[in-house]
């Protein structure tokens, strides 16, 4: 943050200035890239799978759709390429979901190889313990809770 | 008796409301939608609620955070270091929730998040955040951990150097915040801005900047486990998601229209008894016994 501004700013001395623990440009355009693919495709994807799911249950009744979640056949990897592949519209749901999560676990963990890229184990190995943490949620404490429904 | 595409159209009408007034009150889409979908919606579990704010919460940080991540005024490291906090704090408070909709116990969530509503009102509406924090001493784990930057300022036209200050109480409220944010599925923005702009003395702009990016990771961390735990139902959440970034979008267009005195003596009521609201059907059904 700031090592490039600072450079095109001609009224800052350099012996002025403390050196800057920024990461490096590439760690923030990767971030900010990675941020809006994962945006773009989950709005892609939720606005054509709703109305498509719209006009599919159209008749159906309010208490009929909450009663079941529709994708939860989908949350198994297999199945959910096997519902892509065969135009489910419950698997794109799913797909545009998965897309704005995993958007934002990434940058975490993307964040943890880049300080170790810039040689600074602390917060490497702190940002991959939240990395860790996340995928854990995800895999492991989710399903767990998952098998207790009220 | 609703058919589901007359509750999605009214559905996205709601959330594109609760996104307008969220935004325009300063607390985000999330800390609205879920005390809206309770009362109005009183058939949606909770828990679904839940799940369908913390995805629209993703989807409107993913739409500021990528703005601010590659204009580097996010501090990346700041940020990482304190999702340490977080992020446990996030994978707890949805566990909370889903085993208190297991239990019955729903009522007691009602109680809490009017009064969580109630409690960030003010810190929503007050900004105490200093331009350029001055004679900020870093404590031994910033100093360790490298935690300070600079970041040009365009309004100042000059570098704008800052060191973080206190991480351990920042830590505390940080933990505080990821529990917030995973009970409800709301980004705790309020309080992750106070740890940032009082724990930290971070400048205003960064620690805004920074918020942001943490809590799209934050509300990952409870949607990740609401996910594979089957409470994310997309016939809720995508209309939700939809319309509230719609409406935050729409109320961040209107705020600079809008006078001060008149977003504090219209959208505070509403508020205020939208936080009422659920505090008193939650007693209700407590009181009666009733589990939602």
């Amino acid at each position: 943050m700031g090592a490039d501004s600072r450079a095109t700013d001609p009224s800052t001395e350099p012996q002025e200035r403390s050196a800057s623990p920024n990461l490096p440009l590439v760690a923030y355009s990767t971030i900010a890239f990675m941020l809006r693919v994962g945006l773009v495709a989950s709005i892609v994807l939720f606005v054509g799978s709703a109305l498509a799911y719209s006009i599919v249950h159209r008749g159906e009744t309010l208490a009929a759709v909450t009663s079941t979640n529709p994708i939860e056949g989908y949350l198994n990897p297999l199945n959910l390429v096997s519902g892509l592949a065969t135009w489910h519209i419950e698997a794109y749901m799913t797909l545009g979901i998965l897309f704005l999560l995993f958007s934002s676990i990434l940058r975490v963990g993307f964040g943890a190889y880049f300080f170790f890229r810039n040689r600074e184990a602390s917060l490497g190995e702190l940002s991959a313990v939240v990395f860790g943490l996340l995928l854990a949620g995800v895999f492991v404490i989710g399903p767990l809770l998952g098998t207790h429904r009220f | 008796m609703l058919l589901f595409w007359q509750f999605v159209f009214i559905l996205l009408l709601v959330a594109v409301a609760a996104g307008a007034v969220g935004s325009l009150a300063g607390l985000g889409g999330g800390l609205i939608i879920v005390p809206v979908l309770s009362i109005f919606f009183p058939q949606i579990p909770f828990v679904y609620a839940v799940g369908a704010s913390a995805v629209s919460v993703l989807a409107t940080s993913a739409t500021t955070g990528a703005t601010y991540v590659h204009d580097r005024l996010t501090d990346l490291r700041i940020g990482l270091f304190l999702m340490i906090a977080t992020v446990p704090g996030a994978l707890v408070g949805a566990a909370v929730t889903i085993l208190l909709q297991q239990y019955r116990l729903v009522p007691i969530l009602l109680i809490l998040l009017g009064a969580i509503l109630l409690a960030t009102l003010p810190g929503s509406l007050r900004r105490h955040g200093e331009e350029v924090p001055e004679n900020v001493v870093p404590d031994a784990r910033s100093r360790r951990l490298k935690l300070h930057g600079s970041y040009f300022d365009q309004f100042l036209h000059r570098e704008i150097e800052y060191h973080a200050r206190d991480t351990t109480s920042a830590l505390g409220v940080m933990f505080t915040a990821g529990l917030v944010s995973g009970m409800f599925g709301i980004g705790s923005g309020v309080l992750k801005v106070l740890a940032l702009e009082r724990a930290l003395r971070l400048p205003m702009k960064v620690a805004t900047a920074t918020s942001n990016f943490m809590i799209g990771v934050t509300v990952a961390a409870g949607a990740g486990v609401l996910l594979t735990a089957g409470y994310i139902n997309p016939a809720l959440v995508i209309p939700v998601a939809i319309g509230t970034t719609i409406g935050s979008y729409g109320g961040s267009l209107l705020l600079p229209r809008l006078s001060n005195a008149f977003v504090r003596w219209f959208f505070v009521p509403v508020l205020v008894a939208l936080s009422l609201e659920v505090i008193v059907r939650g007693s209700s059904a407590l009181l009666a016994g009733a589990g939602l």
